[in-house]
């Protein structure tokens, strides 16, 4: 078996995420976090003799990077060498628009790089009058070129097999980019240096400015001039185009979905889909979740023992599992309508249609896509907003995407909505819990818009923000990439989010079941302290003073003065600090406390309403509080994942902590002014 | 005239792209001297530029538009 390594490049949205799928199946693996094509991909496959694999590069624009995404590319391709080196190259153009494909092509191949040229889409290409003479341009220039359609399947054996043979020569080695007195300028200077690539040399001096007595400005125009007539010349002599065939569906569509009145509407009609689908669709699975769980704890009770390993496993492990599973079908029906507006084109014209709204705010066109993904989960908001070239504007999408709420919020809403209205409706169906929970939705994007104002005076414009983004054809999404899509997102989020949430329910638990002295000798000091008690009173009496001295109730109570003024006591205290794990964890520890604490078989909800105040002997889930704890949870940082991929992305102390202070301090001050005035 | 104050829906030839930092970068796109381009739509609110160059379709912003020089 001998083995070849080979890359997976081209301009965005030519199709290259369906040929790799296409040609690894299920034999793929991706770092974490992964947006469409956002990480390094890689797979593999076998044909003949030979065990090929396959990496996928994000789709880039130019070899002068704009955006992270990019300069990830070009880096990888400057640097080809060491272990991973690669082979060859796929390279993927889209057979309906090939024009700027091969303006990219021709540099990689000036790289030095061993390519074969994918044509896809040829079928759409035919059906459009474009005929494509492969044989011509395989001479030209001096590589193999294949006709494929990666969504049909046609063409992948054929990709396989000339990914094999070595490639013809190319008809002239001149670099065409240059014109002559430049060119020996170059020329010489490779001479000097010893460069093995003349085009590699030519990128160290118009990107780092290696000769200084060079203008970059014009060896840059002067490439990008040449080339173009280049590239002009191939396609006219082997492109033909038959204009009685050109049906133009695009063009059409786009007259409808980029107008200024309709292109909103349907905009905002797309969004009331989605979030109707998330909330409503979402319930049943959601319910037989929950249904699932409690029929599992009750039945593990019933095999096992009981011991504190049982109830480790019953009230520790379970309800943490529980924690992250409840929120797979939200994340997958989010996942679901993403995959479609990317795969469809869609999301670039929603680019289009945001673009100035956005830059009033600080933001690009591009930050709406990461800003509607926080509203699933704000890890993969931040991931995918590498694709926004401008740091400034990339650097307030990341510190406001967490403001909007993520679905770790909706179980704590739900809970504290729940205690803080009965559910009645108005008007006959409309549920004014329902109303409270839009209310908070709109909280979150109100306050990131006043956040992402603030931050656009704070940080300085240290570059230029500019803005071209290219229109691809619509297409019918191919299910394949849609379940792909949502496969490695959810996978994601249940693995990432479900470490932390898991640990965090055994590390609470532990703590909530041991203690120092007073928690061993509860029943002592109790009896001491109550002597008069029948004995189901004493044993109540014992659990709640066995938490109280608990490590976690100590815990909860060092920071009591600190939360006080907020209207929490020390067992909201132990939710608040267990959720910064993860804000969902709140619920979870709530019901952990709340099942240490009491004898009886109560819900969740029963539990906390019947909850008093330790300190003021009112109820805990009162009026007041309940906004307070409603307003912390909107503003508050508690998501260890999100600071994790804050730090990750913009490779700062410093805006890691500034997201996180000033969120912190947010949450503290909003929810103290509403209790103060409330209660 | 330039880019950024004309006709929706007209065919336009670029005569030349004004000397600024991603002038190169416009020019990678196909926006050069002699190329034809067709102005699809603009975004209200002086948003982006919807325009057709060759077979591909790119949006840019007004500001962007402005250092494009149509004959």
């Amino acid at each position: 078996m001998k083995n070849l390594k080979v890359s997976l490049i081209g301009n965005p949205n030519v199709g290259k995420t369906t040929l790799f799928n296409r040609l690894c199946g299920v034999n793929q693996k991706t770092g974490n976090y992964p947006g469409v094509t956002v990480d390094k991909k890689s797979g593999k496959f076998k044909h003949l003799d030979y065990q090929i694999e396959v990496t996928d590069l994000p789709g880039f624009d130019s070899i002068y990077p704009k955006s992270l995404d990019e300069e990830l590319v070009v880096n990888f391709l400057k640097n080809n060498s060491g272990t991973d080196k690669i082979n060859k190259v796929v390279f993927i153009a889209d057979g309906t628009n090939i024009k700027k494909n091969l303006y990219l092509l021709s540099q990689i191949k000036d790289l030095g790089y061993d390519i074969v040229l994918a044509i896809n889409m040829i079928d759409i290409a035919k059906r459009k009058g474009i005929l494509i003479d492969t044989e011509y341009l395989s001479k030209e220039f001096g590589i193999h070129v294949v006709s494929i359609s990666a969504r049909k399947g046609d063409g992948i054996d054929e990709l396989k097999s000339a990914l094999l043979l070595d490639s013809p020569a190319p008809k002239s080695e001149e670099h065409r980019y240059l014109k002559p007195e430049n060119r020996k300028i170059l020329q010489d200077y490779v001479e000097k240096i010893g460069a093995k690539n003349s085009y590699q040399t030519f990128l160290s001096i118009t990107q780092d400015n290696a000769l200084p007595e060079v203008s970059v400005k014009k060896w840059k125009s002067e490439e990008a001039i040449l080339r173009y007539q280049y590239v002009r010349e191939i396609l006219a002599n082997g492109i033909k185009i038959d204009k009685s065939l050109a049906n133009d569906v695009t063009s059409k569509l786009d007259n409808v979905l980029m107008h200024k009145v309709w292109g909103y509407l349907i905009f905002v009609g797309v969004l009331l889909v989605i979030f109707q689908s998330v909330f409503s669709l979402a319930s049943y699975p959601m319910g037989w979740i929950e249904q699932f769980f409690s029929w599992f704890q009750g039945s593990v009770q019933s095999v096992l023992s009981p011991g504190s390993f049982t109830s480790f496993i019953t009230e520790g492990l379970i309800p943490g599992l529980e924690g992250v599973i409840i929120f797979v079908p939200q994340i997958v029906i989010l996942f679901f309508f993403f995959a479609l507006l990317d795969e469809s084109g869609y999301m670039n014209r929603i680019i289009f249609l945001m673009d100035r709204v956005m830059q009033k705010v600080g933001m690009s066109g591009k930050s709406v896509v990461p800003l509607i993904s926080s509203f699933a989960c704000a890890v993969p908001a931040i991931m995918a907003t590498r694709t926004i070239e401008n740091k400034r504007e990339r650097l307030i999408t990341i510190m406001v995407a967490p403001l909007l709420t993520c679905s770790a919020r909706l179980p704590v809403y739900t809970i504290l909505i729940g205690l803080l209205v009965p559910d009645t409706k108005v008007l006959g169906f409309v549920s004014v819990q329902a109303l409270i929970l839009l209310a908070m939705y709109l909280l979150g994007v109100i306050t990131s818009a006043i956040a992402a104002l603030v931050f656009k005076f704070i940080i300085k414009n240290k570059y230029r923000s500019f803005f071209i983004t290219e229109m691809p054809r619509y297409l019918l999404p191919s299910m394949k990439n849609v379940v792909f899509t949502i496969w490695e997102n959810t996978k994601a989020f249940v693995w990432n989010a479900g470490k932390i949430i898991v640990a965090a329910s055994i590390i609470l638990y532990v703590l909530g079941t041991n203690g120092g002295e007073r928690f061993k000798n509860s029943e002592e000091y109790v009896l001491a302290e109550y002597p008069s008690l029948t004995e189901d009173e004493q044993s109540t009496k014992i659990s709640s003073y066995e938490l109280e001295h608990s490590y976690l109730g100590m815990m909860g109570k060092s920071i009591e003065p600190a939360i006080e003024p907020l209207g929490y006591d020390w067992k909201v205290g132990i939710a608040l600090i267990s959720s910064i794990a993860a804000r969902e964890v709140f619920v979870g520890t709530m019901s952990i406390i709340y099942s240490i604490d009491s004898e009886e078989d109560l819900s969740i909800m029963q539990k906390l309403e019947k909850e008093t105040n330790s300190n003021t002997g009112k109820p805990t889930f009162n009026f007041a509080t309940c906004i307070s704890l409603l307003l912390f949870y909107a503003f508050s940082l508690q998501c260890m994942s999100t600071i994790a991929v804050t730090y990750k992305e913009t490779k700062s102390f410093k805006w890691t902590s500034i997201q996180f202070v000033y969120m912190t301090a947010l949450a503290y001050i909003v929810s103290f002014i509403a209790y103060q005035l409330l209660s | 005239m330039k880019l950024s104050n004309c006709q929706n829906n007209t065919q336009y030839t670029v005569k030349e792209v004004i000397e600024c930092d991603f002038d190169c970068k416009l020019m990678e796109y196909g926006i050069i001297p002699g190329a034809n381009v067709l102005v699809l739509n603009k975004a209200p609110f002086n948003g982006p530029v919807y325009l057709s160059i060759g077979t591909q379709r790119i949006a840019i912003r007004k500001e962007e538009a402005s250092y494009i020089v149509l004959e």
